[in-house]
C-alpha cells in the first residue's frame, strides 16, 4: 500500500513537474518535507503559544493559578481601546520605529559612502563603527546610563564644553527617546553599514565614472547614479531595522525602564509591563494581539500598494 | 577640486570614527582606572594603570564557562538556522505547490508577534519538554528565522531557471541539486544571515535567564550581570568584563571582514529578485 | 581553592551555632536525602559568595539537604522567573520575594503559610526568638489574613550617607530633622555641588528615590494605605513631594538614574545620599578613600515622626514543594535567620541582621560600623511594602508621579491625585 502510494506520489510528482517545469518543480510533499524543520520549530515555539496568547486574551487570566482565571470576552479589547496607555504607546512605538529605521537607513548609506573608498584610515574607521554590534546589548546599554548622566556623564561634559546648557537626558520626558534611539543607533549601525557597503560595491563603477566625466559633483553623483542602484538594498535595511526595533526591549529596560512618565513605553514594553510586573496577563495578551494585527494589516497594505506600483 | 573633497571626505570619516569609537574607548578607560578616579569631576579621559580591575573581574565569574557556553549555543544555533532556511527557502524559492503563497505569509507573519508575550508559554512548553535548564532550551526555539528564509527565498528565486531544469535533465533530485548547487552559490547569504542570528543569540538576555538555572549551561550575559546587580552597579570590574568578552569576536570580526562585506554584497545583489 | 580558604574561615566563625542546629537536623530531616531550590537575586558584588558560605555550611551541618542555588541578576528578572515556573507548574522549593509578591502568590494558593513551622514545638522558633526580630521585620512576615507566610531574609533600610568633610567646611552638623536636611542641602549647593541625587524609579521598576520619598511621607505623618487601600494624596504625601520639589528648584536636588546617589556622593559632588544600607559597600567604592564619609539615620519628621523605609526580601515556600522538602526549606530559611547566620551575611554584604540576637556576634564588625547597629535599630519603625499585590502598581504610580513633579514640572498635589486615582482603580480591579 504505502509502497504503491509513493509510488503514484512520485509519478504525479514527476508529471506534474514535466506539465510545469516552465514555472519550476511542482512537488508539494517534498516542498512540505523542506518545510517541516522550520515549520516544526515555529510551530512549537511561536504559533503555539501565540494561539495561546489569543485564547488568554479572552480571560481575566491569572498566570499564577489558571484555575482562578474567568471568561471576559471581549473585555480586555474594549479596556484596551479605552486605554490611553495604550494609544500612548502606539505613537512611542512609531516614533521609536521611525527614528531608528530613518536614522539607520540614512546614516548606514551616509557612512557607507564616506568608508567606501580604499585606504588604511577607512580600515580603522570601520572597525571603530563596527565594533559596537559586537559589545553585548545589556552591559553597554548599561554604559550609555553613565554616558548619558547629567553630571557626569560624557555627553553633557561636551555640551558644558560647548558653553550648551547640560540636558538631564534620560530623565527628561523630551530627550529621553532620543537618547534611546542614539544608543540604538551606536549598537546597530554597524549591520546597516555591512550591508549598505555591500550595496555599494556591486553599483556599477562605469556608470559613476561617465557620471564625473560629465561634470556631475559628488552629491549628483551619489543621487543620480548611487542611490537608484541601491534601492533593493535600502528595502532590505529597511525590513530588517524595522523588524529589530519593533522587538527592542533590552535597552529601554535597561536604560529608561519606559520612563520617564510614560516617553519610552513602546506596545512591547507596555505588554512587559502588563503581563509580567502587573499580573494582567489577560490584557497583555490582548496588547499582543491587537498589536500582531495592527503590524499585519499595514504589511498587507504595504504589499498591496507595492504590487499595483510594480 | 577633487583632492579637497577627499580629504574633506577623509577627515570626516574620521570624526565618524571617533564619535563610534569612543564610548568603547571610555569604557577601556574606565576598566583601566580604580573607581574612585571613575567617580571623578570633570570626568576622566585617561586611562590609569590600574590592571587589577582585570583580574578582579576574571575571577568574578567562570568566564571561560561562560565563553564556551556562548560560543556552543550561537554557534549551534547559526548551524541550525542555517539548516533550516536553506531547506525552507529553497522550498518556497524554487519548488511549486498549492498553498505556497499562503505558507510564506504565514511565516512573514511571525516577524509580527510580539517575542516578549511569548516568554511565559515557551518556558511552559520547554519544561513539558523537559528542556528547561539545557543547551537545547537556548537553541531549538531559536533554530528557525523568519529572516533567513526570507533572503534563501529571494536569493532561491532569483536562480535561472535554466540552472534548475539542466539539473532535473541530468536526473539530479532536488536534494541533489541543492546541496552541489544551490547551496554553495547561497554562501555569502548564509555568512550575512550566520552573522546576524549570532549577534541575535550573543544579545539574548532574558531568555537565558528564565529558560535555564545554572551556570553550566548559560551564556555570557549571566556572567556579566554580576556587576550589575542589586543595590549598586561596579563601573570598572563591568567595564573590564566588557572588554574580554567582546575583543574575541572583534578579533574574529578583523580576520574576516572582507568575507562578511562579500558576503553581504551578494545577499543584497539577490534583492534585486 | 579560595572558595574553599573562606569556607574554612567561615566554618570557625560558625563552629558554635553548628552543633546545635546539626543536633536539631538530626532528629528532623535525617534518613532520606532530600533536594530543595532557591530562587534569589543575589547574584553582585560580595552577596553571591557569601550566600554560597552560607548554603556550604548548612549543608555540612545537616547531612542528607542539598541546597541548589538559582541566581537571577535582578529582582525584576527574580520575579518574572518566579511567575513563569509557577504557570508552569514548576517552581523552586523556596524563593526570595517581597510582601506584595507573596500576597499575589498566596492568593492563588501558590505558596503555603509557615504557621505551623514556626509555632511548632520541634522544629520552630523559641520565644525569645521571636521577639529578637525586628518589631518592623515581625509585622512583615504577615499577609492581611494574619498568617506568617514569609520569612525574613535579606533586609535593609534607608540611611543618610554624608560627605564628612563637605559639611564640615560648610560649618554643618549632621541635620537631625528633615527641615535642618533641607537647609544643609541648600547651604551646600554652590556652582559645583549640591545636596543630594536621587532616582525617583519609573512604573515598572521603583527605586531608591521612591522609597526616599515614602520615608518622608511617613516622618510627615502620613501613611501609604489605610484599611486595605492605598493612601497616596495624603496631606503628609502632597507636603513630603513638595519638600523635595523645593529642593530641586534649588538646585539641591538632582535627579538620575542607576544609582546617580553614588555616584555623585562618590565623586565629591553632593554631600548626602539617602540610600539602602546594603548599598554601603558600593558607596564605599565610588568615595575610594577620597574624602570622609559617614553614615546617620534618616533626619526625623516636624513633631518627631520617625519613617523609614524597609527593602529587601522575605523567603517563601512554593507549595509544589514535597513534605520532605518543605521540611527542609523550613531548616534553611530558620538557618538563615540564625544570629550567627545573619550577623554573617550583615557584616559580609552590608545587608541588616534580622534579629538583634545577632549583634553580640557583631560587635568588632559594628565598632569599625557603626552605622550597621543604627541602621540595624531603624528596623523596628521601617514600613516595607505593603502586603497587597497591587502595592506594585500603586508604587510604581508614585514613582511616575515624582518623576512628573520633579522632572517635569506638574505640581504635587495633582500629580499625586493622578497617583491615587490609578492605585484605586488597580485595588479594586
Amino acid at each position: 500500500m504505502s509502497v504503491n502510494g509513493t509510488l503514484t506520489a512520485r509519478a504525479l510528482g514527476i508529471s506534474r513537474s514535466r506539465r510545469h517545469s516552465r514555472k519550476g518543480i511542482r512537488n508539494g510533499r517534498l516542498a512540505m518535507l523542506y518545510l517541516s524543520p522550520a515549520l516544526l520549530v515555529f510551530l512549537v515555539f511561536t504559533i503555539g503559544p501565540a494561539i495561546f496568547v489569543l485564547y488568554i486574551s479572552f480571560f481575566n487570566w491569572n498566570l499564577l493559578n489558571p484555575s482562578q482565571s474567568h471568561f471576559v470576552g471581549g473585555g480586555n479589547y474594549t479596556a484596551l481601546v479605552h486605554s490611553s496607555d495604550f494609544w500612548n504607546s502606539i505613537v512611542t512605538s512609531v516614533y521609536f520605529v521611525g527614528a531608528t529605521v530613518g536614522g539607520s537607513t540614512v546614516l548606514g548609506l551616509g557612512i557607507a559612502l564616506l568608508l567606501s573608498r580604499r585606504g588604511i584610515v577607512r580600515r580603522i574607521v570601520r572597525l571603530a563603527v563596527l565594533t559596537p554590534y559586537f559589545t553585548p546589548l545589556v552591559a553597554t546599554s548599561i554604559v550609555w546610563v553613565w554616558i548619558f548622566n547629567p553630571q557626569f556623564g560624557l555627553v553633557d561634559s561636551l555640551l558644558r564644553l560647548l558653553h550648551l546648557p547640560e540636558v538631564g537626558w534620560l530623565q527628561s520626558t523630551t530627550w529621553a527617546m532620543p537618547a534611546l534611539i542614539v544608543y540604538t543607533l551606536w549598537h546597530d549601525l554597524g549591520f546597516t553599514v555591512i550591508i549598505f557597503l555591500a550595496g555599494l560595491a556591486t553599483v556599477s563603477g562605469e556608470l559613476r565614472e561617465a557620471a564625473r566625466v560629465d561634470g556631475a559633483n559628488y552629491w549628483h553623483e551619489v543621487r543620480d547614479v548611487v542611490i537608484p542602484q541601491l534601492v533593493n538594498t535600502t528595502l532590505f535595511v529597511v525590513v530588517i531595522t524595522t523588524i529589530d526595533s519593533l522587538q527592542a526591549f533590552t535597552q529601554i529596560y535597561t536604560m529608561t525602564g519606559g520612563g520617564p512618565l510614560s516617553a519610552t513605553t513602546t506596545t512591547g514594553f507596555l505588554l512587559y509591563q502588563q503581563s509580567f510586573v502587573f499580573y494582567k496577563t489577560g490584557f497583555g495578551a490582548a496588547i499582543a494581539v491587537v498589536l500582531f494585527v495592527v503590524i499585519a494589516l499595514f504589511t498587507l497594505l504595504q504589499l498591496r500598494l507595492s504590487r499595483r506600483a510594480a | 577640486m577633487r583632492r579637497v573633497t577627499r580629504l574633506r571626505t577623509g577627515l570626516l570619516a574620521l570624526l565618524v570614527g571617533v564619535v563610534f569609537a569612543f564610548p568603547f574607548y571610555w569604557v577601556v578607560v574606565t576598566s583601566l582606572n580604580t573607581s574612585n578616579r571613575v567617580y571623578q569631576f570633570p570626568p576622566n579621559f585617561l586611562p590609569g594603570g590600574v590592571v587589577g580591575n582585570y583580574s578582579t573581574a576574571w575571577h568574578e565569574a567562570t568566564w571561560v564557562r561562560y565563553f564556551l557556553n556562548t560560543a556552543l549555543i550561537a554557534g549551534s544555533t547559526v548551524a541550525l538556522v542555517l539548516l533550516t532556511s536553506l531547506l525552507a527557502g529553497y522550498a518556497l524559492g524554487v519548488m511549486r505547490f498549492r498553498g505556497r503563497e499562503i505558507c510564506f505569509f504565514l511565516i512573514l507573519s511571525i516577524l509580527m508577534i510580539p517575542k516578549v508575550v511569548l516568554l511565559i508559554p515557551d518556558y511552559i512548553v520547554l519544561k513539558e519538554l523537559h528542556w528547561l535548564n539545557t543547551y537545547r532550551a537556548q537553541i531549538i526555539p531559536w533554530g528557525a528565522s523568519v529572516f533567513g528564509i526570507f533572503l534563501l527565498r529571494q536569493f532561491f528565486s532569483s536562480l535561472p531557471p535554466e540552472l534548475i531544469e539542466a539539473a532535473e535533465l541530468d536526473g539530479a533530485s532536488q536534494m541533489q541539486f541543492l546541496r552541489t548547487i544551490a547551496a554553495p552559490l547561497a554562501r555569502p547569504a548564509l555568512i550575512t544571515i550566520g552573522l546576524y542570528i549570532f549577534i541575535g543569540s550573543w544579545n539574548s538576555f532574558l531568555w537565558p535567564f528564565i529558560m535555564t538555572s545554572s551556570p553550566s549551561v548559560q551564556p555570557i550575559e549571566v556572567g556579566l550581570s554580576t556587576f550589575f546587580g542589586t543595590n549598586g552597579t561596579d563601573w570598572p570590574g563591568l567595564s573590564a568584563a566588557v572588554v574580554f568578552t567582546t575583543l574575541p569576536i572583534m578579533l574574529v570580526f578583523m580576520l574576516s571582514q572582507r568575507r562578511l562585506v562579500a558576503g553581504a554584497s551578494a545577499t543584497t545583489g539577490a534583492m534585486k529578485g | 581553592m579560595q572558595r574553599h580558604r573562606r569556607f574554612i574561615a567561615i566554618g570557625a566563625v560558625l563552629a558554635a551555632v553548628a552543633a546545635p542546629l546539626a543536633a536539631s537536623a538530626a532528629t528532623t530531616s535525617h534518613r532520606t536525602n532530600v533536594t530543595i531550590s532557591f530562587m534569589e537575586a543575589m547574584s553582585s558584588g560580595t552577596q553571591k559568595p557569601t550566600l554560597d558560605d552560607l548554603t556550604q555550611n548548612f549543608e555540612s551541618t545537616h547531612p542528607g539537604i542539598t541546597i541548589n542555588l538559582i541566581a537571577e541578576p535582578n529582582y525584576g528578572v527574580l520575579q518574572q522567573k518566579e511567575e513563569a515556573a509557577i504557570a508552569a507548574g514548576d517552581p523552586p522549593t523556596i524563593g526570595q520575594a517581597y510582601e506584595n509578591w507573596a500576597a499575589a502568590y498566596a492568593s492563588a494558593k501558590a505558596i503555603i503559610p509557615l504557621d505551623g513551622y514556626v509555632n511548632n514545638k520541634k522544629v520552630g522558633v523559641p520565644k525569645t526568638f521571636k521577639s529578637h526580630i525586628w518589631k518592623g521585620v515581625w509585622n512583615d512576615l504577615f499577609l492581611p489574613d494574619g498568617k506568617i507566610w514569609m520569612w525574613p531574609f535579606n533586609k535593609s533600610d534607608y540611611v543618610l550617607f554624608y560627605n564628612a568633610n563637605m559639611l564640615k567646611a560648610a560649618g554643618l552638623s549632621v541635620p537631625t530633622t528633615w527641615a535642618q536636611y533641607a537647609a544643609a542641602e541648600k547651604k551646600v549647593t554652590t556652582g559645583g555641588s549640591w545636596g543630594e541625587s536621587l532616582d525617583t524609579g519609573t512604573l515598572s521598576a521603583p527605586a531608591n528615590g521612591t522609597l526616599e520619598y515614602l520615608a518622608i511621607v511617613k516622618a510627615f505623618g502620613g501613611t501609604w494605605i489605610k484599611n486595605g487601600k492605598p493612601t497616596l494624596d495624603t496631606k503628609a504625601a502632597v507636603q513630603a513631594l513638595q519638600f523635595l520639589d523645593d529642593l530641586k528648584t534649588h538646585g539641591a536636588l538632582q535627579v538620575g538614574t542607576n544609582y546617580p546617589e553614588q555616584t555623585a556622593l562618590g565623586a565629591g559632588r553632593s554631600a548626602f545620599a539617602v540610600s539602602s544600607i546594603a548599598g554601603y559597600p558600593y558607596m564605599l567604592a565610588a568615595v575610594g578613600g577620597k574624602f570622609n564619609m559617614q553614615v546617620a539615620p534618616l533626619p526625623a519628621g516636624p513633631n518627631g515622626g520617625e519613617g523609614n523605609a524597609m527593602a529587601g526580601t522575605n523567603t517563601v515556600i512554593f507549595t509544589k514543594a514535597s513534605a520532605a522538602q518543605r521540611a527542609a526549606a523550613w531548616q534553611f530559611m530558620k538557618y538563615l535567620s540564625s544570629p550567627h547566620a545573619t550577623a554573617y551575611w550583615a557584616i559580609k554584604t552590608g545587608y541588616l541582621p534580622v534579629t538583634k540576637s545577632a549583634l553580640v556576634y557583631m560587635k568588632k564588625y559594628i565598632a569599625t560600623h557603626p552605622y550597621q547597629k543604627i541602621a540595624a535599630e531603624a528596623l523596628q519603625y521601617a514600613g516595607g511594602n505593603p502586603p497587597y499585590a497591587w502595592w506594585t502598581q500603586a508604587e510604581g504610580y508614585v514613582a511616575e508621579a515624582m518623576q512628573a513633579v520633579l522632572d517635569n514640572g506638574a505640581s504635587p498635589a495633582s500629580a499625586l491625585a493622578t497617583a491615587q486615582q490609578k492605585a484605586m482603580a488597580a485595588a479594586s480591579s
